[in-house]
């Protein structure tokens, strides 16, 4: 009965990852709202990210070059915990797992807020850590460990942590 | 054309029957429709349905009807709003009132539903065209193709129609919402045309699909939109309302999922609202079985 062409392109599922996204803007909500020690406060804002290309893409391409004070970030993918190349931020995927007791070794003392994003992570060494609340991304933070970095977290990051 | 073929012969056999009847200006303008002489066929059925003795008679009308039915399909048949189409329509429709006997009723609701089909695809076709301004077009098209459908043929079945109207119209909204994501508008009629055609067929797989999608794709532009100037109590505020909308997309693509031909889209459904409700051991299950699917050639990638 119907005759004429009615072929509509078909609707197609957005394949790009909504939690990677909201990892990376959590990021950046950490490096804007702490307080960084002053001898980090010049060159680049560094935030290096291991394991995890999607939330290193959507870093890259949503806030490369945006301001945290008067530096500009830069997004960096690693493939090991740096060791040359100071981060501010270095955010490590529970697909690389290992490369936390690296970091906390290669990093001991020095202001890089550690991030991870898997259960016991915390307690393994991380500053602050993803977990899943009934499906919804939130973060629990070892507060006493930023300050042995001098890193000071805003109130508006300590305001939505969990326990 | 075996049909055509078919009521040339019944316009003719009745021709035969009405000349006894003295219709000569309908029977003139009925063979000079038969000539393709439209002009003169028109000038003749108009002056048959003036005469005192033809225009009260259902077979002039019907002549008539079927003079402007032709003259639609061969000049006017892409134009939407024909005055050929609509004559046709209301001619065709006074002789079935005409027609006590049911004489001339099979070809008089044969050329009719032949119009109301004109009409629904004319509906179709405008659900591709819709703008905010224009959105309520299909339906007031549609409503004259259920009205004449429901002379034509009263035994026929349109709820069949209403949902290929609903589903047409839901993904044009949806297009519409894709476009300018800041629409939500668009989003928001797209899913209840959806509800519409779920209503009547809760099974319905496109639609399913479809609703899945556009409810998870939703949350998605949600958190694309997020960026510096989104203050940390925004962002988690933005985040609780996607994971509502990933949650309420998982029933559709799960019933999609289970109960239609497997397809990649619909794995790659279950996959990716999973991974977005944090799932992603079953995630990972999914893309398990699809890359096992796609090796043994059971699905094309």
């Amino acid at each position: 009965m119907l005759c004429a062409p009615l072929g509509l392109e078909a609707q197609r599922i957005d394949e790009s990852d909504p939690r990677a996204m909201i990892q990376a803007n959590f990021l950046y909500q950490f490096a804007a709202n702490s307080n960084w020690p002053v001898e980090t406060r010049k060159g680049k804002f560094m935030i290096g990210v291991v394991g995890q290309p999607s939330i290193f893409d959507y870093l890259s391409s949503k806030y490369a070059t945006k301001p945290i004070g008067n530096q500009t970030i830069e997004v960096i993918e690693l493939n090991e915990v740096p060791t040359s190349v100071y981060v501010h931020i270095l955010f490590i995927d529970k697909s690389r797992k290992i490369e936390l007791s690296k970091a906390i070794k290669e990093l001991k003392g020095k202001p890089t807020l550690i991030v991870t994003n898997w259960e016991g992570a915390l307690a393994a060494g991380s500053q602050i850590n993803f977990k899943s609340v009934e499906g919804n991304i939130r973060y629990e933070m070892n507060t006493s460990a930023m300050d042995d970095r001098k890193i000071a977290p805003g109130v508006k990051i300590l305001q939505w942590k969990v326990d | 054309m075996k049909a055509k073929a078919i009521y040339i012969l019944a316009l003719l056999a009745m021709l035969s029957t009405s000349i006894e009847a003295q219709l000569t200006l309908t029977n003139n303008a009925a063979r000079q429709c038969q000539e393709k002489d439209y002009v003169l066929a028109l000038e003749t059925i108009d002056r048959a349905l003036q005469a005192e003795d033809e225009q009260n008679q259902a077979f002039t009308w019907y002549v008539s009807g079927y003079i402007h039915k032709e003259i639609f399909k061969e000049q006017e048949s892409s134009v939407r709003t024909s005055p050929h189409r609509t004559t046709a329509v209301a001619h065709l429709e006074k002789a079935l009132i005409l027609d006590g006997s049911g004489e001339y009723s099979e070809m008089t609701r044969s050329a009719l539903k032949y119009l109301a089909t004109t009409y629904l695809n004319d509906a179709l076709v405008m659900t591709r065209e819709i703008q905010r301004s224009t959105e309520g077009q299909p339906e007031i098209v549609y409503a004259e193709f259920q009205r004449i459908m429901r002379i034509a043929d009263p035994a026929a079945s349109l709820p069949t129609y209403h949902k290929e109207l609903f589903r047409k119209l839901a993904q044009a909204h949806y297009f519409l919402w894709e476009k300018d994501i800041t629409q939500e508008y668009h989003s928001t009629r797209s899913r209840e045309y959806y509800e519409k055609v779920l209503a009547m067929d809760a099974s319905d797989c496109e639609a399913n699909y479809n609703m899945a999608i556009l409810l998870y794709n939703h949350g998605v532009h949600k958190i694309r939109k997020i960026g510096s100037s989104t203050d940390i109590m925004e962002l988690i505020a933005i985040q609780d309302e996607c994971i509502q909308l990933f949650r309420s997309s998982l029933p559709f693509a799960e019933s999609t999922f289970n109960n239609c031909p497997e397809r990649m889209d619909y794995f790659k459904a279950m996959m990716f609202i999973n991974r977005a409700l944090g799932n992603e051991d079953v995630h990972d299950e999914y893309k398990a079985r699809l890359e096992k699917l796609i090796r043994e050639g059971q699905i094309k990638k």
